[in-house]
C-alpha cells in the first residue's frame, strides 16, 4: 500500500528533525515494515516546461526534425523524434545535464550535448514514460511527446513544481498489517506516527448529517452474523462528473485512477480512513429498500467489472426488492453503476464478517481494496465516521445535492469494549525490563489506550479501533509497551535457569552416525530428493499406486503421491547422474509415509493417528568392479558402526524392483531390518540404464529401538593361534555362507575366524565351479593347541566340505 | 708373534682400502674378526700357550690392534652407508604431485550447516526433536492459535491431505512449528528444544522458492522467559554461525502463534550495515520470525501460561545454507546433481 506523506500531514505534525527516510525506519521498527520511500520529483531535476518556436526537417534523416524550443532563458536547438511536434506546444524539456530514461527503460541516463546525424542537440523533448510521467500521462504510442500546451504552466518552470510533485510515498508492506485493521487508511496511520513521536492528533473530524427526510430508505439485514452494521442514507440533486483537483492529486499519489466525483470520494474514504464504501445509483434501486441477504445457490450476478458470477449461499449480497444490486464488501454490481446522468444515490457504509468476506473474495477469486480490508475486521465505529465525511464531500462538490432521507443506521451486532487487567510486574518481566510505572502509563496513553490503575495492575480499555482483532490479552499490551519503548533499546540478557539431564535422541544419533560413515569411509555423497513421487513413476515399477498417500492438491502430476521408498528418487538420481560420472554412490535419509501402520497422534478432538513415517536410510551405487558389493559394503558399514549383531540370509520373496538372484536381506533377531540387491534390469532396461545398479536400506526407525550400545571388552586371547589354509573346488552355486557354516561347525570351539581370499572361476576347474580360497584361523582359550591336533580339525573340516557339499580340496 | 700380529694388521688394512661395498666389508670384517677361524681370533687363541709375561704383552698388543681395526671396519662402514643411502635416494626418484584418491564423500550442505547448530544448541541444553512431516491440521495450525479461516490456511501454501476417516484433514507441515504443542506435551515445562526438518509449501517453484525446504524451529520455555532473553540467545546463535559478532534488531511481524511476534533482522556483514546490494541498501537482512509464545499455544501443551513463558523462533535451515555458500537457486538443494553436491 502507498502511503502519501503529505496526506499524513494532513493529520500529523512530524517532527522537523524527521526525514522521510527517518519515518520509514520509525516505522519499521515500531509498528509496521516499510519497504521503500520515494520521492516523487526526486529523478527531475532540470526538467523544465518548454516552448517549441520553430520546426524544420532533419536535412539527413527522415523520421527526426530539428526544433529550436524556448527553455525560459534560451533558445535551444534540439533533434527530435517525436511524431506529434508543432509549433507552439509545450513540452517537457530535458536539459543537458539532467537524467531520463530512454525509452523509458533501463537506468537512467545524463544528457549531454551531442550531434545526431551531423546536427547539434542540446537536451531532449521527452515522452512521458521517459521522465517517469507514464503512469499520470499515458501515451497512445511510442514516440508520442508529452504534449503540455492545455496545462496552464509557465515556460521555464520546473516539471515537478508544475505538476505538483512534492510527494513523498512510502510503500508498506501490506502483509504487515494483517493483523492491524486501524492501519489501512491514511488516518490509522497517521494516528500511529503521532504515537510514536509523541504528537497531537485531533480525532477524525465530521459533521452531522442534516437531511431533510423526503423520502425513506428501509434496510433488512437478514443476517446480523455477517453483516454487523449497516449506514445508509439517500443523496438527491447530486451532479457526477469530474473531481477537484485536491481529490485527484490524492488519489494519483496512492495509484488510484479518478473516475467521477462521487466513486471518488468513496474510494478516498477508503484510503483516508480504511473504511470501503459504496454508492449506489437510487433511480436503479427498487423502492430505495435494501436487503442484506445471502446469495441463493446458483444465483447470477454481474459485478462492475462486468464478469458475471455464479454465486452460492455463502456469498452475501445487497439487495434491493427484486435482484442482487453488490456483492457485500466485495464489489458493486453493474446494475446500479453510477453513471453520468445519475442524480440520486444511496451512499452504504457498512461492517462485514470478515471470514465471510474473505472467503467470497477467494472462492470468485476476486480480491478488491474493499474486500482486502473487511477481512481484516475493521472497526463498526468508523462506518459511521465514514458515511458522514462521505456525505460532506458529496455536499462540498455538488452544492445543490440534498440528503433526503434519515441516516438509517441498522446495527445488530455490537462488538463488546475490551478491557485487559495487567500488571506492571508482568509487562517488565515479559520485557525484561525495569520501567517506572508513568512511562508504561504515558506509552499506552499515546496509543489510545485508558486506563484506570488498580494497586499494581492496570485495568486497560482498549479503544475501538484496535478491538476487532489486534488487542485482547495481557500479552498484547506488553507488545505496545514493547515496541513503542524500542526493541532496540532492551539490552540482551541470556537466560538463568537450572542445568539439566541432556536429552537423547536416537534416531538423530544414529542418521548422524551413518551420514558421518558413508561420507567418510564409503566415499558416499549424501543427496536429498522430494517426499513426492508421481503416479507413472510408481506404475513403472510396477507398484500399486492406492497404497500411496495422495495430495489433494498436487502442484504437478508427476509429484501427487507421498513417497513410500526413498527407491525412486535415488533411480532418478543414478540416470541424472550416470550422463556425467562412470562410477557413483550416493544415499539418502529421509522419511516414507505408511498409511497401513499407524504413527503419531494426530490431536486431542480426533480419533485418528497419522500415517506411519519411519526414517530410513538407503542408497544406491554403480560400480565398474560390482556394484553389488560396494552396496553391500556400504550397508555392512552402516549397521557395523550403529554396533547391530545383525545376520542375513538368501530369500526367494524379494521386492518388485530387484534382481531376483541378487539379493540380500538382513535381520536382528528375528526382524527384518536392511537389505541389498540389485535393480531389476526390466527396470533399469526400461531406464536406459547399462550398468548393473545395485540398492540398499536400512528401517533407522525400526534400528533406533534395538539400538544398545552397552558392550563389554571380551579378555585379550593369550595363546598362540594357528592359521591354516585351504582351497576348495566346488559348484558355483554353494554359497559362502554355507561354507563358512560347514567350515565352524568341524570345530566350532576352536575356530574363531575365516577369511576368505580368493574366488575363481575358470572353464579349467569346469562349467559351474568356482575354487575358494580361505585362512581358517584356531585357537583355544585355555592352553597352546598342540599342531598335530590342528590339523586333524583341519583335516575334519575338509572331509566335512567334501561330504556336505561335494567339495574337492585342491594341494 | 708380534711380528705376525702387525703383518696381520697391515694386511687388513690394506685390504680394507679395498673394499667396495659392505658384503666385501663384512667378508673382511669375518675374515679376522669371526669367531670361527677368523685370523687375529686364531692368534689370540694361541696366547694361552705363551707364558705369563709374554702373554701379557702380546695380549695387550692384540688387543689394541683389534680395537684398531674394529674401528677402522666401523668407519668404512659408515661411509659405505652413507654412500649406499645417497645412491638409493637418487633412484628412489617419485613423482610425488601424483594424484591421489581421498575417497571421501559428501554430506549434503543442509545437514553440514544443520549438525553446526544442533551442536550450538546442544551446548545451550537444548534437545533436538523431530516430529511427523504428514501432520494432523491440530498440529501444524490449531494447536498454534491458527483459527480456521487464516489466510496461512490457504489451498496455494499448504499441501493437503484427503483423510477419510475425519472431517480435519492432514497437511504437509508448512513449518517445524507443528512439534512445540507435541514437544509440550511429551516433556512438560520447563522445555528447551530445536526441531530442524523439512517443511513443504505448496507454491510455484522458482530460483527462492522450491516446495520442500528445511527449517530449523528452536523454542525455550520456563518461568520469566523475556524478550530480552530472546535477543541474547538469537545474538549468541547468529555469532556462532557467523563466527563474528552480530548485531541484530527486532521489528513488530505477526505470526499467530507468538505474542508478541517479531521478524529479526541481522546488521549485514557485508557492508556493516552501510547498505549494499546484498542488503538492498537497507544495511539490514531480515533473518527470521520469532517471538513470545502466545498462551493459547503453551495452553494447548498443557502449559500453565500464568507460572511459564517462552520464546520460539523459526529459522530457515534452506535460506542460511545459500547466503553461507552463494547457491543461487533453491533448486539445486533437492536436485540429487552430484556436480553440485561434491562441492561441499
Amino acid at each position: 500500500m502507498k502511503i502519501s506523506l503529505n496526506w499524513l500531514k494532513q493529520y500529523v505534525d512530524l517532527p522537523k528533525n524527521i526525514t522521510p527516510d527517518q519515518l520509514g525506519v520509525d516505522l519499521t521498527l515500531k509498528s509496521v515494515e516499510i519497504e521503500g520511500v520515494e520521492s516523487q520529483g526526486a529523478d527531475l531535476d532540470n526538467i523544465i516546461v518548454a516552448k517549441i518556436t520553430e520546426l524544420k526537417p532533419h536535412p539527413n534523416a527522415d523520421k527526426l526534425r530539428i526544433a529550436v524550443v524556448d527553455d525560459g532563458e534560451h533558445n535551444v536547438q534540439v533533434v527530435c523524434g517525436g511524431s506529434n511536434l508543432e509549433v507552439g506546444m509545450l513540452v517537457a524539456f530535458a536539459r543537458v545535464g539532467s537524467r531520463v530514461r530512454w525509452h523509458g527503460e533501463g537506468e537512467l541516463v545524463t544528457l549531454a550535448k551531442v550531434k545526431l546525424r551531423g546536427e547539434d542537440s542540446s537536451g531532449m523533448i521527452c515522452t512521458s514514460s521517459e521522465v517517469g510521467l507514464g503512469g499520470i500521462f499515458p501515451a497512445k504510442e511510442e514516440s508520442e511527446i508529452l504534449d503540455l500546451t492545455e496545462q496552464s504552466f509557465k515556460v521555464g518552470q520546473s516539471i515537478a513544481e508544475a505538476l505538483n510533485l512534492n510527494d513523498t510515498l512510502l510503500d508498506l508492506d501490506n502483509k504487515a498489517i494483517t493483523n492491524r485493521p486501524d492501519m489501512w487508511g491514511h488516518y490509522g496511520i497517521a494516528r500511529e506516527v503521532a504515537a510514536i513521536y509523541n504528537k497531537k492528533i485531533d480525532k477524525y473530524k465530521v459533521k452531522d448529517i442534516k437531511t431533510e427526510k423526503l423520502e425513506e430508505l428501509s434496510v433488512e439485514i437478514q443476517d446480523p452474523e455477517l453483516c454487523r452494521r449497516y449506514l445508509g442514507v439517500v443523496i438527491d440533486g447530486v451532479k457526477v462528473g469530474p473531481s477537484s483537483d485536491w481529490l485527484v492529486e490524492r488519489l494519483q499519489s496512492v495509484g488510484q485512477k479518478s473516475i467521477n466525483n462521487i466513486v471518488d470520494i468513496t474510494n478516498y474514504i477508503l484510503y483516508d480512513l480504511g473504511q470501503p464504501m459504496h454508492a449506489f445509483d437510487a433511480g436503479l434501486i427498487s423502492d430505495n429498500k435494501i436487503i442484506v441477504r445471502r446469495a441463493e445457490k446458483g444465483e447470477k450476478f454481474t459485478t462492475l467489472d462486468e464478469e458475471e458470477r455464479k454465486l452460492t449461499e455463502e456469498n452475501l449480497v445487497i439487495a434491493d426488492g427484486d435482484k442482487a444490486v453488490a456483492l457485500a464488501g466485495v464489489m458493486g454490481g453493474l446494475n446500479s453503476e453510477i453513471k453520468n446522468e445519475t442524480t440520486k444515490v444511496i451512499l452504504e457504509s457498512a461492517n462485514f464478517e470478515p471470514f465471510s468476506i474473505r472467503k467470497t473474495a477467494e472462492s470468485l477469486g476476486l480480491r478488491t481494496e474493499s474486500s482486502t480490508r473487511f477481512e481484516k475486521n475493521l472497526d463498526p465505529a468508523m462506518a459511521e465516521l465514514a458515511l458522514k465525511k462521505a456525505v460532506e464531500l458529496i455536499l462540498d462538490c455538488c452544492p445543490e445535492a440534498k440528503v433526503i432521507s434519515p441516516v438509517v443506521d441498522e446495527y445488530p451486532t455490537k462488538i463488546e469494549t475490551v478491557k485487559i487487567e495487567v500488571g506492571f510486574d508482568f509487562i517488565n518481566k515479559r520485557i525484561g525490563v525495569q520501567l517506572e510505572k508513568k512511562e508504561i502509563e504515558k506509552i499506552l496513553d499515546r496509543l489510545g489506550f485508558d486506563l484506570k490503575a488498580k494497586g499494581d495492575k492496570l485495568i486497560v480499555t482498549v479503544p475501538s479501533w484496535r478491538a476487532t482483532k489486534d488487542i485482547s490479552i495481557a500479552e498484547d499490551i506488553v507488545e505496545e509497551v514493547a515496541r513503542m519503548y524500542g526493541y532496540d533499546n532492551i539490552e540482551p540478557q541470556m537466560p538463568a535457569v537450572p542445568l539439566c539431564i541432556p536429552h537423547q535422541n536416537i534416531e538423530r544419533e544414529l542418521e548422524r552416525k551413518i551420514k558421518n560413515i558413508l561420507v567418510k569411509a564409503c566415499g558416499a555423497t549424501e543427496v536429498h530428493n522430494y517426499s513426492f513421487v508421481g503416479d507413472d513413476e510408481i506404475k513403472n515399477l510396477g507398484l500399486d499406486v492406492k497404497k500411496y498417500v495422495e495430495l489433494e492438491n498436487p502442484l504437478t502430476a508427476d509429484q501427487n503421491l507421498l513417497r513410500r521408498e526413498l527407491f525412486s528418487g535415488l533411480l532418478n538420481n543414478v540416470v541424472d547422474n550416470l550422463r556425467f560420472y562412470p562410477e557413483l554412490n550416493i544415499f539418502e535419509i529421509g522419511h516414507v509415509y505408511l498409511a497401513e501402520q499407524p504413527g503419531h497422534e494426530a490431536g486431542p478432538d480426533s480419533q485418528g493417528v497419522l500415517p506411519d513415517q519411519p526414517s530410513i536410510a538407503g542408497g544406491m551405487t554403480v560400480c565398474k568392479d560390482d556394484s553389488f558389493m560396494a552396496a553391500k559394503k556400504c550397508l555392512e558399514t552402516t549397521m557395523t558402526e550403529m554396533q547391530l549383531d545383525f545376520k542375513a540370509y538368501r530369500e526367494k520373496e524379494v521386492p518388485a524392483w530387484i534382481h531376483p538372484k541378487r539379493y540380500l536381506p538382513y535381520y536382528v533377531g528375528d526382524k527384518q531390518i536392511a537389505y541389498v540387491g540389485e535393480v531389476h534390469p526390466s527396470i533399469s532396461n526400461g531406464m536406459d540404464i547399462d550398468q548393473r545398479v545395485a540398492f540398499w536400506r536400512v528401517d533407522l526407525s525400526a534400528v533406533s529401538e534395538l539400538y544398545n550400545r552397552q558392550y563389554k571388552y571380551q579378555l585379550v586371547n593369550k595363546f598362540p593361534s594357528v592359521e591354516l589354509d585351504a582351497s576348495i573346488t566346488l559348484d558355483e552355486k554353494v554359497t559362502w555362507q554355507e561354507v563358512e557354516q560347514i567350515v565352524h561347525s568341524a570345530a566350532p570351539q576352536f575356530i574363531k575366524k575365516i577369511v576368505l581370499f580368493d574366488v575363481y572361476k575358470s572353464d579349467k576347474i569346469g562349467v559351474d565351479k568356482k575354487s575358494l580360497a580361505f585362512h581358517v584361523v584356531y585357537q583355544s582359550e585355555d592352553r597352546t593347541l598342540e599342531s598335530a591336533e590342528v590339523q586333524k580339525m583341519h583335516d575334519t573340516m575338509l572331509s566335512q566340505l567334501a561330504k556336505s557339499v561335494k567339495a574337492v580340496v585342491r594341494k | 708373534m708380534q711380528e705376525k700380529l702387525n703383518k696381520l694388521k697391515d694386511q687388513a688394512i690394506r685390504e680394507l682400502s679395498l673394499v667396495k661395498n659392505i658384503k666385501q666389508l663384512d667378508d673382511v670384517a669375518q675374515k679376522y674378526f669371526g669367531r670361527k677361524g677368523g685370523d687375529l681370533n686364531n692368534i689370540l687363541k694361541g696366547l694361552k700357550d705363551l707364558d705369563p709375561e709374554a702373554r701379557k704383552e702380546i695380549g695387550s698388543l692384540a688387543n689394541e690392534i683389534k680395537e684398531e681395526l674394529e674401528a677402522a671396519v666401523e668407519a668404512i662402514r659408515q661411509t659405505l652407508n652413507a654412500k649406499e643411502v645417497e645412491s638409493k635416494l637418487e633412484s628412489d626418484w617419485l613423482d610425488v604431485t601424483l594424484p591421489v584418491d581421498t575417497n571421501l564423500g559428501h554430506l549434503h550442505p543442509i545437514s553440514i550447516v544443520q549438525y553446526e547448530l544442533e551442536d550450538l544448541f546442544k551446548g545451550l541444553g537444548f534437545k533436538i526433536l523431530d516430529g511427523p512431516e504428514l501432520e494432523s491440521d491440530y498440529y501444524n495450525f490449531e494447536a498454534l492459535n491458527i483459527p480456521k479461516h487464516h489466510p496461512a490456511r490457504d489451498m496455494q501454501d499448504t499441501f493437503y491431505v484427503d483423510n477419510s476417516k475425519n472431517t480435519d484433514k492432514w497437511v504437509m507441515r508448512a513449518h517445524t512449528s507443528n512439534v512445540q504443542v507435541r514437544a509440550m506435551k511429551e516433556f512438560g515445562p520447563p522445555l528447551r528444544a530445536v526441531v530442524p526438518g523439512r517443511v513443504f509449501r505448496c507454491e510455484s517453484t522458482d530460483a527462492s522458492h522450491d516446495t520442500t525446504f528445511d527449517q530449523l524451529e528452536g523454542f525455550m520455555i520456563d518461568e520469566d522467559i523475556s524478550i530480552a532473553n530472546l535477543i541474547a540467545v538469537m545474538k549468541v546463535m547468529l555469532s556462532a554461525i557467523f563466527k563474528r559478532d552480530v548485531k541484530v534488531r527486532l521489528r513488530p511481524g505477526y505470526f499467530p502463534f507468538v505474542e508478541p511476534g517479531f521478524e529479526l533482522d541481522m546488521q549485514c556483514l557485508i557492508c556493516g550495515g552501510k547498505g549494499c546490494s546484498v542488503c538492498k541498501q537497507v544495511g539490514w537482512l531480515e533473518i527470521m520470525g520469532c517471538g513470545m509464545i502466545h498462551p493459547n499455544v503453551l495452553k494447548a501443551g498443557g502449559i500453565d501460561p500464568e507460572k511459564y513463558s517462552g520464546f520460539a523462533f523459526g529459522l530457515g535451515l534452506t535460506r542460511f545454507v545459500m547466503m553461507r555458500y552463494g547457491i543461487e537457486d533453491i533448486r539445486h538443494l533437492n536436485s540429487g546433481d552430484l556436480r553440485f553436491l561434491k562441492q561441499f
